[in-house]
């Protein structure tokens, strides 16, 4: 550390006024201040700060989505090999999604950061360091195959339209990785649905029965009878929801592991990043969703094999943890009043679950589900708010 | 940005964070609603500790006492 410390220095006259390097001055302190806590010092009020600060939060998110990143790069490779039926050792498949996994993140921080960066130097302000985070998540909820240009051009829209529209970091409405995401969804559909993307099959060809569905498309036909990669049905309804939990199943990068997520998840919540009341009501809601469609399910419409897949194996199908681990609970786009956050995270849950269930057009619903709860976590809050506002008015009357 | 720490640590029955983006953006109306006049800068000492943007809030409040006594003055 010391020796950044003192390179540092060493560079800053350059970037200061009057320095050869000015104009990019937003960017060296965007470096310096990530590396070190700055030197601010406080003129008045509380002398004393928490350590905490912007930079420290994001790091720590990052941290916690690391379980969920190196799941998804062994996982990439192992399912490619499964679907070829190849021996392979740990290191090939290891190697195979680190092959796979590592160019879509220098993309996507190189084409957000870059924005970003740019943006700052046009207007003269401090870079904020909301990509950081962002930068992360939108590799993790892509399938492996997508083409980079893609995932740039994404990137780029998110970074633009979700939040710099809008006046930057902590102004944005939407999810910004979700919106790169839902982005890349409706412009180009064959790249991010359907059966071809889950799994990597290039190099080789793969087994016969070889499908590369993911459960939320085989339920659609199966309900709960599920097989894996390779067309070989499960034994039983707990061995497909073992391999989901674990995570050895197709699906996008870092969705597929709920074990690794829970990790992350305990990490947000032990380090108060995340809101506990946000992950606990949407799962709540998720898997009240799941009962009333198991209750219902074979008296309405029994031909309807995706009502009747159990609620606790909805939960862990997709990335429906993912996201309320690590998107819903984005403070910037969530509610932000207690009782608002129950209300939002609840909301969620059941949307995700009746989405994924009832149109079969969007196997998976969660993504939809928080881009539109986003959207409503205004108009929760203003009712709170406006809730004890008129409490204490009348309190007030009765004095 | 990060929400709930100020909600965590302030004690009364007030939105803290709505409270002071009400003043921030200096609208005397919400401010009062929001219960500007049941608070002194000092009640949001332990809200300015957590606060993760680190805003300067007990002279944000400040600024918004100024302010209403002004409104009553003209």
């Amino acid at each position: 550390m010391k020796v950044v410390e003192n390179l540092l220095g060493k560079v800053r006259p350059a970037f200061e006024k009057g320095g050869k390097l000015e104009k990019l001055y937003p960017m060296y302190d965007a470096l310096e201040t990530f590396a070190f806590v700055p030197d601010h010092t406080t003129k008045r009020g509380a002398h004393i700060r928490d350590s905490i600060d912007m930079k420290r939060t994001m790091f720590l998110v990052i941290v916690a989505l690391i379980p969920a990143l190196l799941f998804g790069i062994y996982n990439t490779g192992y399912q490619h090999f499964l679907a070829l039926q190849q021996e392979a050792t740990f290191m090939e498949m290891v190697l195979f999604g680190l092959w796979k996994t590592v160019p879509l993140i220098i993309v996507s921080y190189g084409v957000g950061l870059g924005v970003e960066f740019i943006f700052c130097i046009i207007k003269g302000h401090a870079i904020n360091e909301g990509f950081l985070v962002s930068g992360m998540l939108i590799p993790l909820i892509m399938p492996m195959d997508v083409p980079l240009w893609m995932v740039a051009i994404a990137t780029a829209f998110a970074v633009l339209i979700a939040k710099e529209v809008f006046g930057g970091t902590g102004m944005n409405i939407l999810n910004v990785a979700l919106t790169a995401r839902a982005f890349l969804f409706f412009a180009y559909p064959t790249k991010m649905s359907g059966n071809k993307v889950w799994v990597s099959t290039e190099g080789g060809t793969a087994v016969d029965g070889f499908t590369g569905e993911t459960l939320l498309a085989q339920a659609i036909e199966n309900g709960a009878n599920f097989y894996d990669t390779t067309g070989a049905y499960y034994a039983s309804v707990s061995d497909s929801f073992m391999a989901s939990f674990l995570g050895f199943i197709p699906g996008s990068i870092g969705e597929t592991s709920t074990l690794a997520i829970l990790i992350g998840a305990a990490i947000l919540l032990w380090t108060g990043v995340a809101s506990w009341r946000i992950m606990l009501s949407a799962l709540i809601g998720g898997a009240v969703m799941g009962l009333i469609f198991n209750i219902l399910g074979p008296q309405v419409s029994p031909d309807n094999l995706y009502l009747q897949v159990p609620w606790w194996h909805q939960l862990v199908m997709g990335g429906f943890m993912f996201g309320i681990v690590f998107m819903a609970t984005d403070p910037v786009t969530a509610a932000q009043t207690f009782r608002g956050k129950v209300i939002y995270g609840f909301s969620i849950g059941i949307l995700g679950i009746l989405i994924r269930v009832v149109n079969p057009a969007y196997p998976e619903g969660i993504m939809l589900a928080i881009l539109f709860m986003n959207v409503m976590a205004p108009t929760i809050d203003h009712y709170v708010v406006q809730g004890n506002i008129n409490k204490r008015l009348k309190r007030l009357k009765t004095a | 940005m990060v929400t709930g720490e100020l909600e965590k640590v302030f004690p009364f029955d007030i939105y803290p964070m709505q409270l002071i983006k009400s003043i921030m953006v200096n609208d005397i109306d919400a401010m009062e609603k929001l219960g500007i006049y049941e608070v002194l800068p000092e009640d949001f000492a332990l809200c300015e500790f957590a606060c993760t943007s680190k805003v300067n809030i007990q002279q944000v409040v400040e600024n918004g006492l100024a302010d209403m006594r002004k409104e009553f003055e003209s």
